[in-house]
């Protein structure tokens, strides 16, 4: 499965998906200037590799841990990281066990509780870190 | 010479530790110029890093909110469609954000509702209704649904106010302000 490495801008996110090295991570500020553009081709990795998965018979002993490091995302882009952790969900429901690592900074308690509400829409547990 | 003006214009603006104010079309390039700007000015003003970064959020979703409810707005003006007002000043320990921008008359009923809506809820409530409309509103590409102003809603932790002045039978102009407490706890759980 190839690799999607995409480097931050000012505006948008560094994407940093390697299943060779187990590394599954968003991090920094989101508000694209088209953002369907930008999370598109995100959104079809996850399905490609979802279907990659099936194919080579994912052990469900294995888990796949899925980091979101977000200094701000604008509301356009909570719509689209909506519909990743949803894909990141069924891939939990159908494939293997997933686990999302939500990081923030720690007086961002709009960060916190901005994950916290993802967290309720999906099964997927998810674990909190502060960061100084 | 037009001195007066200025100082006049200079003048007001101090009065009312006015931080930044642009008049003029929006576009994303200036859009980026103005939360930079702040970001800028911010640090030297604010010394809560918290509450700098609340009005970092606030400001870009006030500004982008511009954009989603200006589009279409007036057809046959189009030297107006995407003309804006942005201010920010500082009142004692508080920022007041305050957006002017052209709407179509049909968006005055939806924008009252909601914003009357989210300020009856509280903080909590707000929260259900962000993750409501996350789960089941209706998008454009450019958002919609109401979901960057419970957005504001929710990081200013305040009460919205809005004013509307029909122009003609077709536009109106759209007047929202927002208010960032720096004790910021004006909302009860």
């Amino acid at each position: 499965m190839t690799p999607l490495v995409i480097e931050s801008t000012d505006l948008t996110p560094k994407i940093c998906f390697r299943p060779d090295k187990k590394e599954f991570e968003i991090s920094g500020e989101s508000r694209p200037e088209n953002v369907r553009k930008f999370y598109e081709p995100v959104m079809d990795w996850i399905d490609n590799y979802k279907d990659h998965l099936h194919a080579n018979k994912a052990k469900g002993s294995e888990k796949l841990v899925f980091k979101f490091k977000f200094e701000y995302f604008n509301s356009t882009s909570a719509k689209f990281l909506t519909s990743i952790i949803n894909k990141l969900d069924t891939i939990k429901q159908e494939v293997m066990p997933v686990e999302i690592e939500w990081y923030y900074d720690a007086p961002d308690e709009d960060m916190k509780n901005s994950g916290e509400e993802f967290s309720k829409m999906v099964s997927i547990p998810f674990r909190f870190f502060s960061v100084n | 010479m037009d001195d007066e003006f200025v100082l006049e214009i200079l003048r007001v603006m101090e009065t009312n530790n006015v931080i930044l104010a642009f008049n003029g079309e929006f576009d994303m390039r200036v859009i980026n110029a103005l939360v930079t700007s702040v970001k800028e000015k911010l640090s030297n003003v604010e010394s809560n890093i918290f509450v700098q970064k609340k009005i970092y959020n606030v400001m870009v979703e006030c500004l982008e909110n511009i954009f989603r409810h200006s589009e279409n707005a007036i057809q046959q003006h189009i030297h107006l469609r995407s003309f804006a007002i942005f201010t920010l000043r500082k009142d004692g320990n508080d920022y007041y954000l305050v957006t002017g921008n052209y709407v179509q008359n049909k968006s005055v009923d939806f924008l009252k509702n909601i914003i009357d809506k989210i300020n009856t809820l509280n903080k909590a409530q707000r929260w259900e209704m962000y993750r409501e409309i996350l789960a089941n509103g209706e998008f454009s590409d450019k958002g919609g649904a109401g979901l960057g102003i419970i957005d504001i809603a929710i990081k200013s932790g305040s009460q919205l106010k809005y004013d509307f002045r029909k122009l003609n039978d077709n536009n109106t102009f759209y007047v929202f302000q927002v208010c960032i407490h720096n004790n910021n706890s004006h909302l009860n759980n």
